[in-house]
């Protein structure tokens, strides 16, 4: 995804009053480690709360997927459809409320550029080790083997502690180093 | 003991363009200048390719005519024996079969994306299914030892006979991953 894309993506939230933190996969092509195809961002619990009156009535907007954790918007910018995947910070804040975890974020672990306000990848790691997937793991030791830096998974765990997840991520980590000894082998 | 590898230039053999020759120092006990090769472009590595040095640049360009949108830092495909005579700014991933190269097919560039990002790997094989040798596959994942990359994204589901080694992703997690690029191809 260009920049130009998720730039768009931001602006258009941005447009309808939303505070975003681009979160993802689009963190980790900003930080040359792989790339994405579409734009997650954190918004604001109570943003969260009003996106189907956002989405639903702008044109812009091709098709729209309303869930209680994750939105998915398809945006039409010239000949073309960015998706964007809108988080709910509540699911990842653990003991704290989601709007206190996007205050975190925004405060301690993002820094504004020019495609809008980007996570640190330490963000984008507790989320994909929160969720509980082994598909995130797999992703995440991708990243690394694309330059990505292994500290990031300090920042992860500090994040955890923040938002008391501690155990659950803990547990992730044991299973990415499992996943490590699968993976790199001899070679 | 340690074995040294490197490129000689006969008078009889100018293949090797002097532009990506690097000299080495003439040890008193070597009287023929031994070179390693250097190639920090894709031109470079286009010009050692043409002279039949194993090499082979994997990046996002290839992968793309391949089905699959993913951009990453190129990867110079280059052989065990050579390794350490090719001297590169880009990554070096190792094929222990020199064979493939320069001329990979698309089983040696699965065998290479499973290297870099086996999920990509497998949306590469599920996309050109009906290019897939599967014997070849097979064969090329036992040499280059990538069983347990391959077992981890279920390679096996299209590679009948190909073992399984170390623990796969969940079929339901595949799913999505499969479903989720094969959304956006529709979308393109």
């Amino acid at each position: 995804m260009r920049p130009a894309h998720i730039r768009a993506a931001v602006k258009f939230l941005e447009g309808k009053g939303f505070d975003v933190v681009i979160v993802g996969g689009a963190v980790m092509q900003l930080r040359g480690s792989g790339s994405t195809e579409d734009v997650d961002l954190f918004v604001t619990v109570s943003d969260y709360g009003r996106l189907e009156e956002v989405l639903l009535h702008d044109t812009s907007v091709v098709d729209v997927k309303l869930g209680d954790e994750t939105s998915v918007a398809y945006l039409k910018l010239g000949g073309e459809k960015i998706r964007i995947d809108i988080l709910d910070p509540s699911y990842f804040s653990g003991e704290k409320t989601g709007d206190e975890f996007f205050d975190y974020v925004k405060r301690h672990w993002s820094k504004e550029e020019t495609v809008g306000r980007v996570a640190d990848p330490a963000v984008v790691w507790y989320t994909r080790l929160f969720v509980k997937k082994e598909a995130y793991l797999d992703r995440i030791d991708i990243d690394l083997g694309q330059g990505a830096k292994i500290e990031w998974l300090d920042g992860a765990q500090e994040i955890a502690n923040y938002l008391g997840t501690k155990e659950r991520i803990r547990e992730q980590l044991r299973r990415l180093d499992e996943l490590f000894k699968v993976t790199r082998g001899p070679d | 003991m340690k074995t040294s590898v490197a490129f000689v230039r006969s008078d009889s053999d100018r293949r090797l363009p002097r532009e990506i020759l690097v000299p080495e120092a003439k040890a008193s006990h070597r009287p023929v200048q031994r070179f390693r090769v250097r190639l920090d472009s894709k031109a470079d590595v286009d010009k050692a390719a043409k002279a039949h040095v194993p090499v082979y640049l994997f990046d996002s360009e290839v992968v793309a005519k391949l089905g699959y949108s993913w951009s990453f830092k190129p990867k110079l495909l280059v052989s065990r024996e050579l390794a350490d005579a090719v001297e590169s700014r880009f990554q070096k991933l190792v094929f222990h079969d020199g064979e493939a190269l320069p001329n990979p097919t698309f089983e040696d560039l699965v065998v290479a994306m499973l290297k870099v990002n086996r999920l990509g790997a497998r949306q590469m094989v599920r996309k050109n299914l009906g290019q897939l040798d599967r014997n070849r596959l097979l064969e090329r994942v036992l040499v280059e030892k990538v069983l347990p990359l391959a077992s981890r994204v279920r390679l096996d589901d299209f590679v009948p006979g190909l073992p399984v080694s170390g623990p796969a992703l969940p079929r339901s997690e595949l799913r999505r991953e499969d479903a989720m690029v094969y959304s956006r191809n529709l979308e393109s």
